[in-house]
């Protein structure tokens, strides 16, 4: 493979251990200290993917990510260590595709490099692609017809029950179900103790689609009042 | 429509029940009264309701006047002697009698019963004679006691005796016959006054001749019972005994032959009543009409002008009066417990009138209120007093000392009189006011008046009040200064009455002195105006700092009263300015570098985390060193959590944690909350017991924080519980306040005296464990910011920890956002 994926911390233990990690996973690793180095080395033609940190010396990392916005149309994972909602509201309305606090799980990093990775490449531009028995919704794409779900493409093998949960809210993206209507549609049968039921189910299925099922970006409880499917922004 | 249907049935109910009560109390005392006055006013009720008036014990006391009277005619007695002290204390109610019931009643009372009908006022016939016949009175004591020296003249007047005044010194002779005229004078006047009622025939003879009639031509005849037409009642006199004869049937007069009091006709002719032997030679025959009518003289050529009497007619027609009286009386009553039983049937609608009248009732003054009831509650007294000696309080004294005899007389006629529903009504209304009133004795005169004198209005501002204060002091002294002033200029214009100075001079000492006295008062005056509203201000300024103003001082000028206060209350302004800014920038502070500091603390944990992960990873490692790797793996993991915890905490207790509020089911929250942990309370050595009603209990929270506080007291208790012990989950809501608790058993003795929620604080006191030792601190915090209140109770080995929040009303709300 010719791709490369640029690595940007002023840390250069984080940025080494990255780069193992990656490395492991079969990628070439480019590395940069700053924001300056960063821009230069994403002008490259081969670097695939960016891991931007936030905070470094002369050039932040959001600025970087503007920079270099204006000209590459990448994935960009930025890396900080606010983790306040709005932190990572402004990360994503600056141009990241993805947004990881620190410190992170290098598993999960891997698997979120993966993902942005396979829409980037396999499926190129994934909103020109959009068919008329297919719901996409970020990672996830959910065929009604064949009842079948993918995750980055790749297909995800669940249970009968979960196939009928996530054909629910794949069709209701946003809606939020409350548990006993989810037990009504899905078990279709009387209602006892609902709350317990979903809620295993749906930790299953988390741990097949989520790239980090203890902090669920798709599959969502709405606390007091009921679960739902997070409707993704387009840009993701 | 209905609430005017509602309002008039509660008019209806209650007037029904104001007027019921007051006409069945006055009728019942009416009765009570009657039954108190005895058998004589019994039998005045029972004569009044008889078809005849000859039936009744007043017509029999009537006839047996006329009989006494013409008896005196016919032996040449003084006519009227027997009863002219009843006429002159009593006769002058006769006119009055019979204007209302209640007069009536008032007159019964006052002049007894047997008494009480209708009379002529008939001693003015009496007046012209009486003069000559006090000189009688007085000669006959004379003629009995005294010489025949002694004149009537000398007796009165004896410092005058031998005067010489005409017709005084007169012999026994003389004066006889001088008397003997007078009564002959006297008798003519009462056969003058008696004659024209022809209601009345009468034929008084004596020794056989007719001395005086007023048949003229009608055929009258006693010995023969004959009687004209239209008249029923016959009366004779035989010289010894009386025969009645009415409508042709001849009266038993004597009964058993002894007059008793009990007898029905007072007249001669009994064993024990009989006559002088005079008195034998006369006859006097009496006839009564069947059906009285009026008769009218118009005597023009005497001073009397007209004249009538019908001593007859007003009988009958009192009767009459008497009886509608009566018959108004029990229709009243029964009126009234008519109205009783229909109040009866609304009784509800009248409590509801109780409260209006009530609300009308206490806006009068409770002075008002008091004195009316005192005044009611005094009218028989007041009336007690009038009615016996008329004289009014003064004769208290005896009043107090006749006290059971009052008792006796008096209550059963002041039950008579009317006062009683007047009482009930008056009494009955207050005790509504006081009952239903909204504390009716704080509307008072007194306290309107003390408040616009001493301006205890809070809702005037300061300067108001006291500016109102000066003002009446003020006024008070210029009346003062005009009192003084006015007296001394009144002393002195006496004084210029007798020795004339100098006018002027006098005005112009006056208006000095005015001015002296008043001068201070309104130069102060201005002064303490100004302060006044000085002190408004500063009063205004200090409200205004409390509720936040920091920004402003106050400015008054240099020589004002209070520009020392003003100026300390200014600095005390700028220091509380000062003090509020620093701590804000401390607060801030203190947050920015807890941010920074759990900012630093991540970058170089996120080396410790990603390498020890790529350790795990590393093959051919020895287990010893594996478990090495993995203690440092998850140390760095429960580091991770601490800085997070540390970095929310702070923030909360700085009040800059963002929450995002909607309505939520606090049930739901619950059992989701534990169907998250399921995993870890199924691996836990204790077991949960949830009480949590199925349906909806609405609260406004943030469900991410809401969640993570049960998650953290869930956590701490599945941490801290005795293994095999259970966790009781509940939550309560009683409509406006929803109560979560969680309730474990501690495996260990905890100290009561800790405050659980404070940062950083465990049970044990150790670190050595799992956790931040936040767990409690997150719950509070996160629980304040959403609104709601926590507490944590320990009941000896039971570790408490109660979450509450204001419920919301159901509406459609959280359908809506279900549905969204």
């Amino acid at each position: 493979m010719n791709e490369y994926i640029l690595v940007v911390d002023d840390d250069p233990e984080i940025v080494k251990a990255i780069a193992i990690v990656l490395e492991k996973e079969g990628y070439r690793v480019l590395r940069a200290y700053n924001g300056l180095e960063a821009l230069e080395l994403a002008a490259e033609r081969s670097v695939q993917l960016i891991i931007m940190d936030v905070m470094m010396p002369k050039l932040d990392g959001l600025s970087a990510v503007m920079k270099i916005r204006e000209r590459r149309n990448i994935p960009i994972i930025v890396l900080s260590a606010k983790s306040e909602d709005t932190d990572k509201i402004l990360g994503l309305s600056m141009g990241a595709d993805d947004y990881v606090t620190k410190p992170f799980n290098p598993q999960e990093l891997a698997a979120r490099v993966r993902s942005q990775l396979r829409r980037y490449t396999s499926l190129g531009d994934v909103h020109a692609q959009e068919r008329g028995s297919e719901i996409r919704n970020g990672r996830l794409c959910y065929n009604t017809m064949e009842m079948t779900l993918r995750a980055d493409g790749e297909p995800v093998k669940l249970t009968a029950t979960e196939t009928k949960i996530m054909d629910l809210l794949m069709r209701n993206l946003g809606r939020i179900f409350p548990a006993e209507e989810i037990y009504r549609r899905v078990w279709d049968g009387e209602v006892f103790a609902p709350e317990n039921t979903v809620m295993v189910h749906i930790r299953r299925i988390r741990e097949k689609i989520e790239l980090n099922p203890k902090e669920p970006e798709y599959l969502k409880v709405v606390w007091g009042i009921g679960y739902k499917m997070e409707k993704k922004q387009s840009s993701c | 429509m209905v609430t005017k249907w509602k309002r008039s049935r509660a008019a209806v109910s209650f007037l029904a029940f104001l007027l019921g009560t007051s006409l069945v109390l006055g009728g019942a005392a009416n009765a009570v009264s009657l039954a108190a006055r005895g058998s004589a006013a019994r039998a005045e009720v029972v004569d009044s309701f008889r078809q005849d008036y000859q039936d009744t014990g007043e017509f029999r006391w009537q006839m047996a006047d006329y009989l006494e009277n013409f008896l005196t005619m016919a032996v040449g007695g003084p006519v009227g002697s027997s009863y002219d002290s009843y006429y002159d204390d009593y006769g002058d109610y006769g006119y009055s009698y019979g204007d209302s019931y209640g007069a009536w009643l008032e007159q019964m009372g006052n002049t007894g019963v047997i008494r009480g009908y209708a009379v002529e006022k008939s001693t003015d016939w009496l007046g012209p004679v009486m003069e000559d016949w006090e000189d009688w009175e007085d000669w006959e004591d004379w003629e009995d006691s005294r010489p025949a020296e002694v004149t009537a003249e000398n007796q009165r007047e004896p410092a005058t005796s031998g005067g010489g005044g005409s017709g005084k010194n007169l012999t026994r002779e003389e004066m006889k016959a001088r008397r003997d005229k007078a009564f002959e004078a006297m008798a003519q006047k009462a056969h003058q006054y008696f004659k024209d009622d022809k209601n009345v025939l009468y034929n008084i003879e004596y020794d056989g001749t007719v001395k005086y009639s007023n048949t003229e031509g009608l055929e009258l005849s006693g010995p023969e019972g004959r009687l004209p037409e239209g008249y029923n009642f016959l009366m004779y006199f035989d010289g010894k005994k009386v025969k009645i004869i009415k409508d042709g049937r001849e009266v038993d007069v004597y009964g058993g032959g002894t007059y008793t009091e009990d007898s029905l006709w007072y007249v001669p002719g009994y064993t024990n009543f009989t006559v002088d032997e005079k008195t034998e030679n006369a006859r006097v025959t009496i006839a009564a009409a069947k059906t009285p009518a009026i008769y009218i003289k118009g005597n023009y050529s005497q001073e009397n002008g007209s004249t009538q009497r019908n001593r007859l007619y007003r009988l009958e027609h009192d009767l009459e009066r008497r009886r509608a009286g009566y018959i108004r009386d029990g229709a009243g009553f029964l009126a009234g417990i008519g109205l009783l039983a229909l109040y009866a049937v609304m009784r509800e609608d009248k409590k509801r009138a109780d409260r209006t009248v009530a609300r009308w009732s206490g806006r009068l003054w409770f002075e008002v209120k008091v004195l009316a009831v005192l005044l009611v509650l005094a009218a028989p007294l007041t009336w007690m007093l009038d009615v016996y000696w008329g004289y009014g309080l003064e004769d208290l004294a005896y009043l107090i000392a006749d006290g059971h005899e009052i008792i006796r007389e008096f209550v059963p006629e002041m039950l008579g009189t009317g006062l009683v529903p007047a009482i009930f009504c008056v009494c009955y209304l207050f005790a509504n006011d006081l009952r239903y009133g909204d504390r009716p004795w704080k509307n008072t005169l007194w306290r309107r008046l003390s408040r616009l004198i001493l301006g205890g209005d809070m809702d005037t501002p300061l300067e108001t009040r006291m500016v109102r204060r000066y003002g009446i002091v003020l006024a008070m002294q210029l009346g003062a200064a005009a009192l003084i002033v006015g007296g001394l200029a009144a002393v002195f214009y006496m004084r210029n009455q007798y020795m004339y100075s100098n006018d002027a001079m006098l005005i112009c000492l006056l208006i000095l002195l005015f001015g002296i006295v008043l001068l201070p008062s309104f130069l102060f005056a201005t002064k303490n105006r100004a302060a006044a509203e000085e002190l408004g201000a500063v009063a205004r300024q200090v409200e205004s700092i409390r509720s936040g103003n920091l920004k402003e001082p106050l400015k008054l000028p240099e020589n004002a009263d209070l520009a020392a206060v003003v100026g300390e209350l200014n600095d005390i302004q700028h220091g509380m300015k000062e003090a509020l800014d620093e701590q804000t920038r401390s607060e801030r502070m203190k947050v920015e570098l807890i941010t920074n500091v759990s900012h630093d603390l991540k970058t170089p944990l996120t080396s410790i985390i990603t390498y020890s992960e790529l350790l795990k990873e590393e093959k051919d490692l020895p287990d010893h060193v594996k478990d090495y790797v993995q203690i440092l793996s998850d140390k760095a993991q429960r580091l991770k959590s601490m800085v997070q915890d540390v970095f929310e905490v702070s923030k909360a207790a700085s009040g800059q944690l963002p929450v995002d509020l909607e309505t939520l089911d606090f049930g739901k929250l619950l059992r989701q909350t534990l169907a998250d942990m399921g995993e870890r309370i199924e691996a836990s050595p204790v077991s949960v017991r949830t009480e949590i009603p199925e349906e909806p209990v609405m609260i406004t929270a943030d469900g991410k924080r809401l969640y993570r506080v049960f998650q953290n007291l869930i956590q701490n208790a599945l941490q801290y519980s005795l293994p095999g012990s259970r966790i009781f989950i509940s939550l309560k809501a009683n409509g406006r306040l929803a109560q979560a608790s969680v309730k474990n058993t501690s495996a260990l003795e905890i100290c009561a005296e800790i405050d659980f929620t404070e940062r950083f604080l465990r049970g044990d006191q150790s670190r050595s464990d799992g956790g931040s030792g936040l767990g409690l601190s997150i719950a509070r915090s996160f629980t304040e910011a959403c609104g709601g209140r926590i507490s944590v109770e320990p009941i000896a080995d039971l570790f408490v920890v109660t979450v509450e929040f204001d419920q919301v009303p159901r509406t459609g709300i959280q359908k809506e956002k279900i549905e969204e």
